[in-house]
């Protein structure tokens, strides 16, 4: 890789290092416990497609919180069975926070039959350089009955945007899939981007969608002259490139060159600018394969397209994806993986919710050796046929 | 009706009684802005009062109301009324406006016919007869605030028909049919009947009880529509929401009794009213939940240091200028508190349909004083000092109280 576009990738991902709050400890298997109304709980159940939040009390390793509220979330994830929750912890206290924050998540894994590929994926956002949020293994206990083994997620909000982009006063916008969209320009009308698909998750009451909708008008219609120059003042390229190539190195399905349109990602407008960055979110559909094509799907979004049609910036992806397949191999993240596995083996197998048997699990952690062993082979053969 | 069209109610109607007026003979003008043709025997007045207010918090945070938290030291102008009142042999009316009201403009609006002096029937918008606190206007209440129980238990105005009369001087009585119990309000119950009786044993005291029933019928899902609950509210005198709405559906039933003794510049007051709202079919899967249960009460005393009479308008003995003015001060104690009338076991829930719901009460003492310098100015201030039951759910989780609340208040009337 040319030390100079080393050397903008590594400034360019310059990250402040999370400073990793207990309950996201990696090195221990949490305890959470909530104890509800036992017909509410059989309600979120039943009505598991529904918003509607029920109070709760909630203790995770033995730190009790008082009347939560806690509703049925995800989208292809979400499960009568098995439900992914999500906190509120001011939901009905007035200024109530867990350590700072306002909303959790708990992820019931339903997606992932080795339950740990997200952990995985966001340990080599971060390695990258690309913020991602902290996430632990628990086990979950409902009115005393362990329901399953699940992921404690930090949400993506104020707490996590004050400590890893350095501000949060800007637009935070939570990407909810609706329909496959590639970026392309939806007209100047903000009800064609907001609420759907891209939700405000700050400044819902002041929202200005102007400098929004001038995002994805100007991708769009920038010349083939004039783009570089316009999406560099819209992103930091560099950084978006490298949160691509990520994405690529870990074979994601579900992505910004996702196989049905962009999914899975928050998008972040500075406080008073026009420049956005990527957050990446649920990553429990990547590493399906070993072998994963390096432009997989690029020509699918306006924006990844029209940034590797670029001579240069394509450039800078290929190395960005070198760069991050040495985090996608099994020198750095088959040890993360037996770390996990041994720690959640036992609470994966006791979980009798989750949608796969025991032998699926297994196997699924043993197809996910095998992938994470191949992948960066895989890339690197590609990265030298590109270059 | 829109503002403006309300607003052209009053002028509307002071015109047209003085049109009505000027064709009469020996008409007079005064006390106040009053025109009379005593022969004719119509009277019609213009009325109203503008209020200033200001509140100040203490010993609790005060700030942006995203975070949950009250605004900070505010100033507003409160109310703004004007309206017109009148006369005609046995007939009356009255019209009330307030564009400072961003919930209704049009307040009272109704003609009225005394068939007889125990019979008086009104038709039009104006206030369900529930609640002592309620009824009094608010220009002449004791404290800046009305009474918890009045404020989030009692009814609003609606459209109505109602008999009102005075058998002899004992008793008093109103009852009435009202297309709701709030016109404007999103939580308005369908039709409602209310009544009540105040008796008068004795000189200075009265003694009285109301109720009023009606059917509250739940918002439906629809498609990108959350229902909202409609249930009662729980708010502090500062504003701080302790006990949030709660779905309900079906009858929303309101009970209470009064007292009230007058004895030269002192009274004492106390009031009770409970409501009780059905649940049916709002619990998470449908099923039908507890009825919500909320009991208000209040006492108070009030003494007119300068001695005057106590009555609903002070009449300064000296005014500004040629004298102190008329100068009262009170003490008010009150609660409301809500919870559910099912058995209290299993989890308590703060959850909007919790069958066992997590109770909420706010206890409020209030200190006041007000001056009249004039029979038109008054000015006021009160000392709010609450306390909540759920310290968890107080303003600051985990501190109950105490939460000290200044408000102040400048009223000027129409002489």
């Amino acid at each position: 890789m040319p030390i100079v576009t080393s050397l903008c990738l590594a400034a360019a991902l310059a990250a402040p290092v999370a400073q990793a709050d207990p309950m996201f400890d990696q090195a221990v298997l949490h305890e959470t416990r909530i104890v509800m109304d036992p017909g509410d709980w059989q309600a979120l159940r039943d009505d598991f497609r529904s918003n509607q939040f029920y109070a709760a009390n909630l203790s995770i390793d033995g730190e009790v919180v008082l009347q939560v509220g806690i509703r049925s979330r995800g989208d292809g994830s979400r499960s009568g069975e098995k439900p992914g929750l999500k906190i509120d912890f001011n939901k009905y206290v007035k200024t109530q926070e867990f350590h700072g924050y306002k909303t959790l998540v708990l992820d019931n894994l339903v997606q992932d039959v080795a339950m740990m590929r997200e952990r995985l994926a966001f340990a080599v956002f971060e390695a990258v350089g690309i913020p991602a949020p902290q996430i632990a293994h628990t086990r979950l206990t409902v009115n005393d009955e362990y329901w399953g083994l699940y992921t404690l997620v930090e949400a993506v909000s104020k707490p996590f945007l004050e400590a890893r982009i350095g501000e949060k006063s800007g637009n935070l916008f939570d990407y909810e899939y609706a329909f496959p969209w590639d970026f392309s320009f939806r007209g100047d009308d903000a009800s064609a981007y907001v609420p759907v698909p891209l939700q405000p998750q700050t400044n819902e009451d002041s929202l200005d969608p102007a400098g929004l909708i001038d995002f994805f008008r100007r991708i769009n219609g920038a010349t083939e002259a004039s783009f570089v120059a316009e999406v560099t003042a819209l992103l930091d390229v560099p950084r978006f490139l490298a949160y691509l190539a990520v994405e690529n190195a870990l074979a994601e399905t579900d992505g910004i060159a996702g196989a049905e349109g962009a999914n899975n990602f928050y998008l972040y407008q500075y406080g008073g600018q026009d420049r956005f960055v990527f957050i990446p979110w649920d990553k429990e559909t990547c590493l399906a394969s070993s072998s994963w094509p390096l432009f997989q799907r690029m020509d699918g979004n306006v924006l990844t397209r029209r940034l590797i049609a670029d001579p240069g910036l394509r450039t800078l992806y290929v190395d960005a994806v070198e760069r991050a397949a040495a985090f996608v191999n099994a020198r750095f993240l088959l040890p993360k993986l037996e770390q996990t596995y041994a720690q959640v083996r036992e609470a994966a197998l006791t979980d009798a919710r989750k949608p796969y048997t025991n032998d699926e699990f297994e196997l699924g952690i043993h197809g996910l050796r095998g992938v994470i062993a191949a992948r960066e082979e895989d890339v690197l053969a590609q990265v030298r046929a590109a270059r | 009706m829109t503002r403006a069209g309300t607003a052209g109610l009053v002028p509307a109607a002071w015109c047209v009684s003085a049109a009505l007026l000027a064709a009469s003979d020996n008409v007079r003008w005064g006390p106040g802005p009053t025109l009379s043709a005593p022969a004719a025997g119509f009277t019609v007045s213009l009325t109203g009062y503008v209020q200033g207010d200001a509140r100040s918090f203490r010993n609790w945070e005060a700030g942006d109301e995203d975070t949950g938290l009250l605004r900070s030291d505010a100033t507003d102008l409160r109310r703004l009324r004007l309206g017109v009142e009148g006369e005609w042999k046995r007939l009356g009316f009255e019209v009330d406006f307030d564009p400072r009201d961003e919930g209704d403009h049009l307040k009272d609006a109704y003609l009225e016919l005394e068939i007889a002096k125990p019979l008086t029937v009104r038709a039009g918008q104006f206030k369900l007869p529930l609640c002592r606190e309620f009824l009094t206007s608010a220009g002449k209440i004791d404290f800046v605030e009305r009474a918890l129980l009045a404020t989030h238990i009692g009814p609003a105005r609606d459209l109505g028909v109602m008999v009102s009369g005075e058998l002899g001087d004992l008793a008093g009585y109103q009852a009435g049919v009202f297309a709701g119990d709030g016109r404007t309000r999103r939580d308005r119950a369908g039709a409602t009947i209310a009544a009540r009786i105040v008796l008068s044993p004795l000189k200075g005291l009265e003694l009285g009880a109301s109720f009023a029933s009606g059917d509250v019928e739940a918002e439906t899902e629809a498609p990108g529509v959350e229902p909202r609950p409609l249930g009662f509210l729980g708010e502090g005198p500062a504003g701080f929401e302790f006990y949030g709405r709660r779905f309900v559906n079906g009858r929303r039933l309101r009970a209470g009794g009064e007292g009230a003794f007058v004895s030269g510049p002192a009274s004492l007051k106390a009031e009770f009213l409970q409501g009780r709202e059905e649940r049916l079919g709002q619990g998470p899967v449908f099923e039908d939940l507890p009825e919500q249960v909320v009991n208000g009460w209040a006492v108070s005393a009030t003494w007119l240091l300068t001695g005057e009479k106590k009555k609903r308008t002070i009449e300064p003995g000296a005014s500004l200028f040629r004298g102190p003015g008329a100068i009262e001060v009170g003490v008010r104690y009150e609660s409301l508190r809500f919870d559910d009338a099912g058995p209290d076991s299993g989890f308590e829930g703060a959850g909007n349909r919790a069958r066992n719901v997590r109770p909420g009460a706010d206890r409020i003492a209030t200190g006041g004083i007000s001056w009249w310098p004039a029979a038109w100015i008054r000015i006021t201030g009160n000392v709010v000092v609450e306390r909540f039951e759920d310290a968890l759910l107080a303003p600051e989780p985990g501190r109950q109280g105490s939460y000290v609340t200044l408000l102040g208040r400048l009223q000027l009337q129409v002489p």
